[in-house]
């Protein structure tokens, strides 16, 4: 199996009898326009959430210069502190960053280096996956480095519809109870499960995935996982306890 | 944003049904999973449109979407396991083509995501070195060896595909 044909040939062989296609191309422009009018509302509201910061701090300022809460100084006299404003998050998936950047957790001493995927940063967020054409998600991939090898850390932060339950411990399609899986709920309505899968070979990757339903209908998968061979490590470098709380990270909220 | 949707919709019209193969092949052989690939890259492509339209890039930007998604997805066990598993075609046909199309599906399924994607983009799409390269965002020398490595992956897999179906006869 050298040639090109050769290969065509043989990939072509897969097909098999080809189902009719289950798309349709008013659907495909509908569901673009859909996105196309997400993206131009997160701009807006972005810049919105920007403009009343600007004007809530220099209203303040003027109220500290003035001594008045009304800030009945002139116009003309008023401070215009509005430099450090300009770098405020102005996008969800800046204010996600932020929020990731800073979150109030140890990582493990063991990891030396993180990375972004795509990058530049290793808490940069894109837009992630969807589960439905009207969903709103992003997505966080960082490489983790370790002596041992690296993993792969995934954060999902999704907009859910009110009612969406953490997904239940039973394999998705087996119905069986999953082995290494607990769910609980926290008395302020938040849902968790944590999933752990650690094969017998250990040449294979642990992976864990938590994932969060809130009351502000946010969902949050904190995944774990890495690449076999080439580098990667198989065992779990973040503690569970960890990825725990990035997936209840406050400056997560999407609703 | 009528000439948009016309032009798009040309676009999905002339490349829907070869756009679906790719993302077949890539998607490591499940038509269902390929219609969501060939969605999410379409959906993505029509809030670009304007620019991409103007850069010539459609159809570098669909393939880019189709792999990273692929990549991606390869990422997440839990979400992998919704997807559906072998299955014959719906139309009755001769047994050994059955076999033939389930050796190739099961082959393409076992190949690490990055190595089934230069295979395509290589050997299906008929792309270039560099310009699967370009796609991929690796290098020409990697790219080298990662269809050196997946064609003889691929072959050992149906090799050893072909002696299970006969062992089983």
């Amino acid at each position: 199996m050298t040639g090109n044909d050769t290969v065509r040939r043989v990939l072509e062989r897969g097909f098999g009898t080809e189902p009719p296609v289950g798309l349709d191309r008013d659907d495909l422009i509908a569901r673009g326009k859909r996105r196309l009018r997400r993206q131009r509302a997160a701009a807006i509201s972005g810049v919105a959430l920007a403009a009343v910061a600007v004007l809530t701090v220099t209203s303040m300022t003027t109220s500290w210069f003035t001594g008045s809460p009304t800030g009945s100084a002139p116009a003309a006299s008023r401070p215009t502190t509005t430099t450090t404003l300009a770098t405020k998050p102005s996008s969800p998936k800046q204010r996600l960053g932020e929020a990731l950047r800073t979150a109030p957790i140890t990582w493990p001493d063991e990891i030396t280096a993180r990375t972004g995927n795509p990058g530049p940063h290793w808490y940069d967020f894109r837009y992630g996956y969807l589960p439905s054409a009207d969903s709103t998600g992003y997505e966080a991939n960082m490489k983790l480095d370790t002596p041992k090898g690296y993993r792969w850390l995934t954060i999902d932060v999704l907009g859910v519809p009110a009612g969406t339950h953490a997904p239940e411990c039973v394999g998705a399609q087996s119905k069986k109870p999953l082995p290494d899986c607990f769910r609980t709920r926290f008395p302020d309505g938040t849902e968790l499960r944590v999933d752990a899968e650690t094969p017998a070979d250990a040449s294979y990757p642990t992976i864990v995935l938590v994932t969060v339903v809130r009351p502000d209908h946010t969902q949050v998968d904190v995944m774990e996982t890495s690449s076999v061979g080439n580098g990667a490590r198989s065992s779990q470098v973040m503690p569970t306890q960890v990825l725990i709380q990035l997936a209840k990270l406050p400056g997560f909220a999407m609703g | 944003m009528g000439d948009r949707d016309a032009e798009f919709g040309e676009y999905v019209d002339s490349r829907l049904t070869l756009m679906r193969r790719t993302a077949f092949l890539l998607g490591g052989g499940d038509w269902h999973a390929a219609e969501d690939l060939v969605q999410t890259a379409l959906t993505k492509l029509y809030t670009a449109w304007p620019r991409l339209r103007q850069d010539g890039a459609v159809d570098a930007y669909v393939r880019k979407v189709l792999v990273r998604t692929v990549i991606d997805e390869s990422r997440r066990p839990w979400r992998k396991r919704e997807r559906s598993v072998d299955e014959p075609p719906d139309v009755s046909v001769p047994a050994v083509r059955v076999d033939d199309v389930l050796d190739v599906r099961r082959a393409l399924r076992r190949l690490p995501a990055g190595q089934r994607a230069v295979v395509v983009l290589r050997y299906w799409d008929d792309l270039s070195i560099t310009e699967t390269a370009r796609v991929l965002g690796r290098s020409e020398g990697t790219v080298k060896s990662q269809a050196a490595k997946g064609l003889a992956a691929l072959r050992d897999l149906l090799a050893a595909g072909r002696t299970l179906v006969e062992e089983e006869r």
